[in-house]
């Protein structure tokens, strides 16, 4: 097992040949990085399989001692600190379960992610960037995934975060891409500053960024508890920036102005699940404090209530799958918070696929209403100009319902079982407020997605009523004659192809962790001992009932004729405009920058311009060029003006040396 | 034996006249030899305490030979640039060369 490192390393190599090689090949070079990136990323999978059969063949091992772990020590990087306070970086690796299940995530998906892409960003003249940025972010991720020392982590997390930015703003000549790409950069930053900073305070607690020594101090109680406990929090403020937690999860939604590919990979495998792992790798920090697993659950069941709620009323079909994600992170988040760690992370796993999936639908979707509603004015991502469409796109209807099924927690698909093992996991902790919240947030996920189904698959083709009257605003429209004929149609092959594939684990990824039946989930990837899994036969039911009201409630509302949503909305016009809006988060956010962050800003630049420009700076140069007028006049030229100097300089070190004047009046007498 | 204090008080005497000498005389050729008595008060000096701390040594002598070896090279150099200076003004007097300024 110990070619595992080679999984981050084949695509950063991939990244630096087509940056450093391919990048000079003129218009081979897309096709040529494509295909770098699609072996590179295809190797790492080769790798996580190799990895995978090998511990498999240790399973007995593993299953008896806590966690096998298998840790590489590379070549040290550099040292730090003065003897005997020394401290030798050198990239740690491991291999445990959990970083295997993640290994195998990621590099899944990004294969058939990259795939995907192949089609859909087919004509960009920036497709080799796309996926030089693509490799690049893929090793980032698998950096994180196997990295075992908390600075080797924290530079691929911010690696991850760099590439994100590059994506998300990859179209950045739209400003509102390019705003998107900085408002995800700096919110995350907001938390990773935190991450920062709590790292710092383990390190000069223990002297060392290694997780093993970190983890057996903390253990130990080397470390005091008030310190643990402020060090968990600050580093789970790294993971709520990058899982999109409340109340840092505005930048989610917005990624959503990258490519289609982006999005799928950034909200499945990636980006988001970075914080959700960071907590499970840490876990040992996190757990030894009450207190923050505390402040854990409350912000995952937070977020999970709030974004499934302002997914209920959004119209952009990516943004509803946002929101989605930003809820199930939260599921997740609580789950490790209530201390369910293998639920947390199962969930982890299996949203991964089935999200990935939804994703790479909805894109596909995207891509066959843009040609239709080209030169109308009308949103192609808006889910009420669509309509029918699962006549002309069978596999991605299919597919997306698969995957939606999946989401909403209907047995026997992937979704069901792990969102099952939280909520007996909640049950377990006694955490009866989180089980009711999550209960309560399955019935919503399920309503929204079929909300989206309904409104994308079934029912009229609200397209063909935008193309036959187009917007009256812009009359010239009705010359693009070429836009108008257009039918939406399946996409091609390559953008099919991955949705089928990916749609195996998305249906079975949650059939090795069937309490009481096929168990492997729950015997590797755990903390402490193996809890003995059964079914818990009325949350199962309650969470299936949840999900089906939510489907049955959407069926109502969305498939027969469209005026019972109407009713509603207009009922509570107040709450539809806040959850329209998004409890007006990115509004208070502005408003905070504007009249607090701006002030401050004011201010210093205030004292900058006026006190230390006008007043220290500016004043300088004259001091010195009048200092150095009179001064001028001391060097006559004349040699007797410099001999007189001279000399009384001579007679005053004289008189120093003999030990000043009194002595010397003295010596004289 | 003279008595240390004479010999202090006739190179403290010289040795002032010698600054008195550069200070106030217009002449450059006269400054140079002004000096020259400085650097004399000096030397005596270290014959005298030599003689007086180490008797019977000649580690004073063997400095005030220094101490007249560097003197002659200076008036060399010294008279040499007095030489350039009159050739350049036409003057040696101080009072007209005031070339070593900014």
């Amino acid at each position: 097992m110990d070619y595992a490192w080679l999984a981050p390393v084949l695509p950063i190599g991939a990244f630096a040949l087509n940056v450093l090689i391919w990048r000079q090949m003129g218009a081979r070079k897309h096709a040529l990085s494509a295909l770098t990136t699609l072996a590179a990323i295809g190797g790492a999978f080769l790798v996580f399989l190799a990895v995978f059969s090998d511990a498999s063949a240790h399973l007995e091992e593993t299953a008896t001692s806590s966690g096998r772990h298998l840790i590489f020590e590379g070549t040290p990087w550099f040292t730090v600190g003065v003897a005997p306070h020394l401290y030798v970086f050198a990239p740690t690796l491991v291999v445990d379960w959990l970083s295997i299940m993640m290994l195998g995530v990621v590099t899944f998906l990004a294969f058939l992610i990259e795939f995907y892409a192949t089609g859909y960003m087919k004509g960009d003249n920036r497709y080799w960037w796309f996926f030089s940025v693509k490799a690049l972010f893929t090793a980032a991720m698998l950096g994180v995934v196997l990295s075992y020392n908390f600075l080797l982590m924290y530079i691929c997390w911010e690696l991850v975060g760099l590439c994100s930015f590059l994506l998300i703003g990859f179209w950045y000549s739209e400003r509102a891409n390019a705003e998107a790409a900085k408002k995800a950069f700096i919110t995350t930053r907001v938390g990773d500053v935190g991450f920062f900073i709590g790292l710092a305070l383990l390190f000069l607690k223990t002297g060392t960024f290694d997780m093993k020594a970190t983890f057996a101090a903390v253990e130990s109680g080397a470390i005091d508890p008030a310190t643990v406990t402020i060090a968990g929090i600050l580093i789970f403020l790294g993971a709520m920036g990058k899982s999109g937690q409340f109340p840092l999860h505005v930048w989610l939604p917005d990624a959503m102005a990258g490519p289609t590919p982006v999005s799928a990979l950034v909200h499945s495998a990636t980006m988001v699940a970075a914080g959700v792992y960071l907590v499970g790798r840490a876990y040992p920090i996190f757990h030894a404090s009450p207190t923050t697993m505390g402040i854990i659950t409350t912000v995952g069941t937070i977020t999970a209530i709030f974004a499934a709620t302002i997914a209920l009323t959004q119209r952009d079909i990516k943004r509803i799958l946002a929101y989605s994600t930003i809820s199930q992170l939260g599921y997740m988040i609580m789950a490790l918070g209530v201390g369910a760690y293998t639920a947390g992370l199962f969930h982890l796993f299996t949203h991964a696929f089935f999200k990935a999936l939804l994703f790479l639908g909805a894109g596909s979707v995207i891509h066959s209403m843009e040609p239709v509603l080209h030169g109308t004015g009308r949103n192609p991502n808006d889910i009420f100009n669509m309509g029918g469409l699962r006549k002309q796109m069978p596999v991605t209807f299919w597919t997306f319902l698969l995957a939606s099924l999946s989401l909403a927690g209907i047995a026997p698909l992937a979704g069901f079982w792990s969102k099952d093992a939280i909520l007996v996991g909640a049950y377990e902790a006694d955490a009866w407020l989180p089980l009711i919240v999550a209960l309560f947030t399955a019935f919503l996920t399920a309503f929204y997605m079929f909300r989206c189904i309904y409104l994308v698959f079934f029912g009229p083709a609200r397209w063909q009523v935008a193309t036959a009257t187009p917007d009256h605003h812009d009359n010239h429209s009705t010359d693009h004659a070429s836009g108008h004929h257009a039918e939406p149609h399946e996409s091609p092959w390559t953008m099919a192809l991955p949705l089928v594939l990916i749609c195996v684990p998305a249906i079975a990824a949650g059939w090795i962790g069937i309490p009481g039946f096929s168990e492997a989930f729950a015997e590797t990837v755990r903390f402490g001992p193996m809890i003995e899994e059964h079914i818990n036969l009325v949350l199962a039911g309650a969470g299936t009932l949840a999900g089906l009201l939510g489907i049955g409630l959407a069926t109502l509302m969305y498939l027969t004729p469209v005026s019972g949503p109407r009713l509603i909305s207009e009922s509570f016009p107040a709450v539809y405009k806040t959850l329209y809006n998004k409890y007006y988060f990115d509004e208070m956010y502005q408003w905070i920058i504007d009249h607090v962050v701006l002030a401050i800003a004011a201010m210093a630049a205030t004292v900058d311009r006026k006190i230390l420009n006008d007043r220290i700076v500016d004043w300088c140069g004259p001091f010195l060029q009048g200092a150095g007028a009179r001064l001028r006049l001391t060097t006559s030229g004349y040699i007797y003006h410099y001999a007189f100097g001279f000399i009384i300089g001579i007679m005053a070190i004289g008189v120093v040396i003999s030990g000043g004047i009194p002595d010397m009046r003295f010596a004289l007498w | 034996m003279v008595p240390i204090e004479h010999i202090m008080v006739f190179t403290g005497a010289l040795f002032c006249i010698g600054v008195y000498g550069v200070m106030a005389r217009r002449n450059a050729v006269l400054v140079l030899m002004a000096i020259e008595l400085m650097l004399n008060a000096v030397a005596i000096n270290l014959v005298a305490f030599g003689t007086l701390v180490y008797p019977g040594q000649i580690n004073g002598m063997v400095f005030a030979i220094f101490v007249v070896t560097i003197a002659a090279a200076e008036l060399g150099l010294g008279l040499a640039i007095v030489l350039r200076v009159y050739r350049m003004r036409s003057s040696i007097n101080v009072d007209d060369i005031d070339l070593m300024r900014w």
